[in-house]
């Protein structure tokens, strides 16, 4: 790039419809409100809990957290971060969990998760992106694939949910396709 | 139905026994010879996803470090191979990542002693440790991943019967290069076909 070239600030974390922006105790009462308006049990793992618990499992062990707002009018609408970084090997792993009742769908997940490759490539210069997505959350793993990531493998009946087992599919992306696919 | 006598149900002979090595708890004059073995960096690239570190022994003992919360977490056996016959201590079989909702887990082992490597005992402690997985923890699946360059063990898993899975592409940097990390699996099914 010459010195003529415009550095991205705000740009890093903007998507279409969504940015992401910091998520922070005082969001609480979105998360009790995501609970409520989906009548879903806020859980870790298997296990129901709290807003107040799951708000702060957000926050724990991870390198990147960032709550996914809309544009318009700044609703939280799910959370997606980075966890499980090793610098050495310049890799993290991506997560998502979308709470609200009306902004879940997959334009929405796939837009969040393509403005937290673009922060994860062009800021924080790790060359590898991966996921492990339960094979039932079906829309989840479409939305990954849409924002550029690929399907490298399915760790077979590695989840159990429903009386049945699901795999575990594993997506990754690396920095030079992702460069290509924006056109850099 | 296999009958033991009172002292061998004790002594747990068969679940823990293979052909030439036994599986039991690491104890802690095991602790600086495990610290010798993971002082060996080309052994430390086989089992580590990420940059080497200098292991002391003090590290392995210290109660607050990672290996005593390796060696205690509940989700995980962290095991010590001896010889059968002379009782020597060859290496580590662990038990990882135990889910006992899905009933899988990972196996990861470790042939730290230099004269026991490349003689076929692998294989034993691989067997061993998935027989204990599936007749005594009742996984329903074995699971491992293991590093593309590492084409030994490679082809140790593929001839015990795990399946290629998934490949993560350029997981792993080493001197300059990129290599993917594989996971591979085994089902009970597919155990039970083969070694039943």
């Amino acid at each position: 790039m010459d010195s003529q070239t415009a550095l991205l600030g705000n740009e890093l974390l903007e998507g279409e419809k969504v940015r992401l922006t910091t998520f922070s105790p005082s969001d609480l009462p979105s998360i009790v409100e995501w609970q409520n308006g989906l009548s879903k049990t806020l859980t870790i793992g298997k296990k129901p809990v709290t807003p107040e618990e799951w708000l702060k499992a957000q926050q724990e062990n991870a390198n990147y957290v960032f709550g996914i707002r809309l544009q318009d009018d700044d609703t939280l609408i799910g959370v997606c971060r980075i966890i499980n970084v090793i610098g050495q090997a310049h890799h993290g792993q991506a997560t998502l969990a979308m709470g609200h009742p009306h902004f879940s769908e997959q334009s929405y997940m796939a837009d969040a998760i393509r403005a937290i490759l673009r922060y994860v490539f062009m800021d924080v210069n790790l060359n590898r992106v991966y996921a492990r997505i339960s094979s039932a959350e079906e829309i989840t793993i479409a939305a990954f694939e849409d924002a550029g990531m690929q399907i490298e493998g399915r760790i077979r009946q590695a989840e159990y949910q429903d009386n049945q087992y699901f795999d575990t599919v594993v997506l990754g992306i690396l920095k030079r396709e992702w460069m290509e696919q924006e056109g850099y | 139905m296999l009958h033991l006598t009172n002292e061998e149900k004790t002594l747990n002979n068969n679940r823990f026994e293979g052909d030439r090595i036994r599986l039991s708890a690491i104890t802690d004059d095991d602790l600086p010879i495990v610290a010798g073995w993971l002082s060996n960096l080309s052994l430390q690239r086989l089992v580590n996803p990420g940059g080497v570190a200098l292991v002391t022994a003090e590290q392995l003992f210290d109660p607050n470090g990672w290996f005593a919360a390796e060696r205690n977490h509940k989700n995980a056996y962290l095991l010590g191979v001896h010889t059968k016959t002379d009782q020597q201590f060859i290496g580590i079989s662990a038990i990882n990542n135990i889910d006992l909702y899905a009933h899988h887990a990972e196996i990861g082992i470790n042939l730290g002693h230099p004269d026991y490597q490349g003689k076929g005992y692998g294989r034993d402690v691989m067997v061993t440790t998935m027989r204990f997985g599936f007749e005594q923890l009742n996984l329903n699946r074995i699971g491992l991943n293991v590093f593309s360059y590492n084409t030994r063990a490679i082809r140790l898993y593929e001839n015990l019967g795990f399946v290629h899975e998934a490949r993560e592409r350029e997981m792993l940097y080493r001197d300059g290069n990129y290599y993917d990390n594989l996971h591979m699996g085994i089902l009970r099914n597919e155990w039970e076909e083969r070694y039943g």
